[in-house]
């Protein structure tokens, strides 16, 4: 009696189980959708030596999820954010994506701060057909390698931005010799190879690599060196807080020659940092946004990340991620009710010419082409304020 | 002054006190006797607050110290002499000497009471700049003795002083132990070296087990081979 | 010239080290563990400094002041919360109880710095510099006012606590207990005491370090664990035992790091504390500086 209890017990449960688990198929709906959400997860560097990008960029960008929901959602459905740390550590941005894809069922990935560890995470998004919208990372390979049907950039990629300070520098007078100061990671490898080959062919001579590490303190070793080499300018590709150091030694130590940063920095932060724009006077810094903050283009963003995160410091790396969420809600939106992933990539794969919001550039994306930001702008100092120069030099 | 009733001590679960009584009066030299792991050493090292004790009661001037930590057991006057006499060695034999009254509240005479400890040990005056770890085992037994000193005790517990000593010198720490005692120094006594406890105390108990087995005025013990076969069992 | 700058960087990079090293040097020698909490109380004194200043308003010595005796406070404190209970706990042997206390304080570094992101998130802030005038130049060298301060400060702090440990009372007791723990008992030492003034001074050390770096490296609360892997490496070579050991340590450090950043190659510099380390570790466990392995404190 107690047995056969027992046993139908087992029974009813397996077959509950079975049900349960066939359910989803039944429907044939991808995993982290409902009617009313749709769960998307979000990977950053919120501890690590990247530490300083993980928090802003994850909230430019759910920002844009957040007023999206408050304004009832994408065709009735909500986006639930789960957010992981990645420690801008590879292991570790495979584990977060790991478990967001199997544990969580997200429907998709929004994120990655760091080249280096997302890159770990595209081979287990690939193998699942999980759409991915990179956050921030620069890296081409990321999303330009093939095959790639499901990872998407909304952020001028590393690449453009060795290209952009290559055009840039061809076009300063009296330019002929460069020293590049830089990490020795991922991230400032993601922009080496099309910086050289852009000052190649402008005829610029490439006097070395000088490498500083991401949590430098010092720059007197280094500044020395490049004074050394006499250029004419120096290319630095530094994080925020070794970009600083270095400027502040170079500034101190009389290195002045011309400076050209990449969209790893941001002028306004520099001058917060370092204290005033003196050490900025002859820098210039490939930007991807409208304007400086403050400017109108850059208004209402600030002014969404305020009513969102009023804790969060509007700062210039606030905004990377921002045109990245607008990319997905658009794909989102145009994916329509009978929502699969199937749908939104081809949704995705159609956007043309969207607005990138605080972003200078225009998104289009493709089905051969899931870099959807391409164009930069030239940033500098003038009197002691930040101007926008163009892509070609000018005093 | 010293008054210990059925005191249980140990090393965790093991317990090597079993109900051990006895008492020093005050004024006298008291001799502890026993053989290799009969508890002469935690029986000290109880009644200093080393270790803590499991039952009994220790009472010292009809205060009782039981349970509390040595640093407060220093302060009721009572100072051991440790068996490994576990100095500081990388400090001077002066360092240890004013460092014997770190802990007493009134240091202003720092000097008298350094002068007086070394009264007993005059040898130590030509060494008072050397690293203790430097001294000879008899000198770093003055050292160790002189540092008890300086905090002036009521009590001085010595825990076989004499260990590696040559007989000249053991013979020499009689006598100093006699003189300390003529000087108001009650003192209690641990020893395996049964010539040396006879010669200075009055009063003898003989431990096994973590037990007293017998005591009695030293005169009771004329017999030296009689009472090591005691202890011995 | 050249020569001059980068010894003037070297220099006070080095006191830096050795400063961390001398909370690790005072820690160990009373305790005999390398206390990996250390970094995280350098980052506290960066940032208790950082709201005394620029949060309160208040004068920037005054903050100075305030940080280094809130982060001895503190010192005491996890001596006490985490520590103490431990080292007391007697079912546990003597080595037992030190791999404890050594997990112990790795314990401490992930907690501390995870409460430091509760309030301080991982924004990077400025710490300002103690003048107002960021360099001098001397005999043509520019020279950063802070690196002054800091040569200054750690050249002064060694004196005093040398002396302080040669002649104060508690100075003496603290060796005393470092040296023989069972002995310091024996003549009155409440030795839980002492490992709470240790604590409280090494914190006070490292509270000292981190508001003289944090204008040169930024606050964030990771900005502990590099330093203390540099100062780990100062108090290696210092052998791990004397406070002048460490400070020389530290500064041969400093200096070697730069040179051979300038003449060697920049992107040795960072490896080279965990090279110093493994290297001294092996072939001379007393340290460079550290002649007298027992001479702790």
């Amino acid at each position: 009696m107690k047995t056969s209890v027992r046993l139908s017990l087992v029974a009813s449960a397996a077959l509950a189980l079975t049900f349960a688990m066939a359910a989803p198929h039944a429907r044939a709906d991808d995993p982290g959708i409902t009617p009313t959400s749709i769960k998307i997860g979000m990977i950053g560097s919120l501890t690590g030596p990247a530490a300083a990008w993980g928090w802003p960029t994850i909230n430019g960008a759910r920002m844009v999820y957040d007023a999206v929901n408050a304004q009832g959602g994408i065709n009735g459905r909500k986006i639930e954010l789960v957010v992981e740390d990645e420690q801008c550590a590879p292991p570790m941005a495979l584990a977060a994506a790991k478990k967001l894809i199997h544990r969580d069922k997200v429907f998709m990935l929004h994120g990655g701060s760091c080249s280096g560890s997302i890159l770990a995470t595209r081979d287990e998004v690939l193998a699942n057909e999980v759409p991915m919208m990179i956050l921030v990372a620069t890296m081409d390979k990321i999303v330009q390698e093939k095959p790639n049907d499901y990872i998407y950039r909304a952020f001028l990629p590393g690449s453009f931005d060795g290209k952009i300070i290559a055009d840039f520098i061809a076009t300063m007078p009296n330019v002929k010799r460069v020293v590049v100061v830089g990490h020795a990671d991922e991230h400032a490898g993601a922009r080496y190879g099309t910086l050289t080959e852009g000052l190649k062919k402008h005829g610029v001579e490439l006097l070395g690599l000088e490498t500083i590490e991401t949590e430098l303190t010092d720059a007197t070793a280094q500044v020395l060196k490049i004074k050394d080499a006499k250029p004419d300018a120096v290319v630095l590709v530094g994080r925020p807080a070794a970009s600083a150091v270095f400027l502040k030694d170079a500034h101190r130590l009389g290195l002045d020659v011309p400076m050209i940063g990449a969209t790893v920095v941001d002028l306004q932060d520099l001058a917060d940092r370092i204290g005033g724009t003196d050490a900025l006077k002859n820098m210039y810094v490939v930007a991807v946004y409208k304007g400086p903050l403050g400017s109108e283009a850059m208004t209402p963003w600030q002014e969404m990340l305020k009513k969102y995160y009023p804790s969060d410091k509007v700062q210039a790396s606030s905004f990377l991620g921002t045109s990245g969420a607008l990319a997905v809600v658009e794909g989102l939106k145009k994916a329509g009710p009978d929502l699969t992933r199937a749908k939104f990539v081809e949704a995705m794969n159609g956007i043309q010419n969207l607005d990138g919001g605080p972003m200078a550039c225009s998104l289009s994306f493709s089905a051969a082409d899931h870099d959807g930001c391409r164009t930069g702008v030239m940033w500098g100092v003038r009197d002691g304020k930040i101007v926008v120069i163009g892509d070609r030099w000018k005093n | 002054m010293l008054d210990i009733t059925g005191l249980r001590a140990g090393y965790g679960a093991h317990e090597v006190l079993k109900g051990l009584s006895m008492r020093v009066g005050k004024g006298q030299v008291v001799a502890l006797l026993g053989g290799n792991g009969a508890g002469k050493t935690t029986t000290l090292s109880a009644i200093m607050g080393l270790i803590p004790s499991q039952g009994g009661e220790i009472a010292f001037e009809s205060n009782s110290i039981q349970g509390q930590p040595a640093h407060r057991v220093f302060r009721h006057g009572l100072s051991l002499v440790p068996q490994w006499r576990e100095l500081f060695t990388d400090m001077s034999v002066q360092e240890h000497l004013e460092l014997g009254a770190i802990a007493c509240a009134s240091r202003g005479d720092l000097d008298a009471r350094v002068a007086s400890a070394l009264d007993y040990f005059p040898e130590l005056r030509a060494h008072l700049g050397r690293r203790a770890g430097t001294l000879s085992g008899g000198q770093q037994q003055m050292v160790a003795i002189a540092r008890a000193l300086t905090a002036r005790p009521k009590l001085l517990m010595l825990d076989e002083p004499s260990m590696g000593l040559a007989p000249l010198v053991v013979r020499e720490l009689g006598r100093t132990i006699k003189r300390l005692n003529e000087a108001g120094t009650s003192v209690l006594l641990v020893e395996q070296n049964m010539h040396l406890a006879l010669g200075v105390a009055s009063y003898v108990y003989v431990i096994r087990a973590g037990k007293i087995i017998t005591h009695g005025p030293t005169g009771d013990f004329h017999d030296e081979k009689e009472l090591f076969h005691s202890y011995i069992g | 010239m050249e020569i001059a700058t980068l010894l003037s960087v070297g220099l006070s990079n080095g006191c830096l080290y050795g400063l961390v090293g001398l909370g690790l040097v005072l820690v160990y020698s009373s305790q005999g563990i390398p206390n990996f909490a250390h970094g995280e109380l350098f980052m506290a004194g960066a940032f208790l400094a950082y709201t005394a200043i620029v949060l309160l308003g208040l004068p920037y010595f005054l903050s100075f002041l305030i940080a280094v005796v809130g982060i001895g406070l503190m010192g005491m404190l996890l001596e006490w919360l985490a520590i103490r209970p431990i080292s007391l706990h007697r079912s546990l042997g003597r080595a037992s109880s030190e791999v404890a206390i050594v997990l112990a304080t790795v314990g401490l570094a992930i907690v501390l710095k995870g409460l430091a992101r509760i309030p301080w998130g991982d924004s990077v802030r400025n710490l300002p510099t103690a003048f107002t005038t960021q360099t001098v130049t001397i005999g043509g060298v520019a020279i950063a006012t802070q690196r002054l301060l800091i040569v200054a400060v750690t050249l002064v702090l060694t004196v005093a606590i040398s002396v302080f440990f040669a002649r104060a009372p508690l100075g003496k007791k603290m060796r005393a207990t470092a040296q023989n723990p069972t002995g310091a008992k024996l003549i009155g030492i409440h030795t839980s005491n002492i490992y709470s003034a240790t604590w409280a001074l090494a914190a006070a050390c490292g509270a000292i370090a981190g508001v003289l770096a944090a204008p040169l490296i930024f606050l964030h609360p990771d900005m502990g664990t590099r330093m203390l892997l540099k100062g780990f490496a100062a108090a290696c070579l210092g052998g791990f035992g004397s406070v002048t050991g460490v400070l020389l340590g530290g500064v041969l450090m400093g200096v070697v790091e730069i040179f051979a950043g300038r003449y060697i190659a920049t992107s040795m510099m960072d490896i080279f504390a965990p090279i110093i380390i493994i290297l001294v570790l092996l072939f001379w466990p007393q340290g460079l500086f550290g002649a007298r392995r027992a001479a702790r404190v």
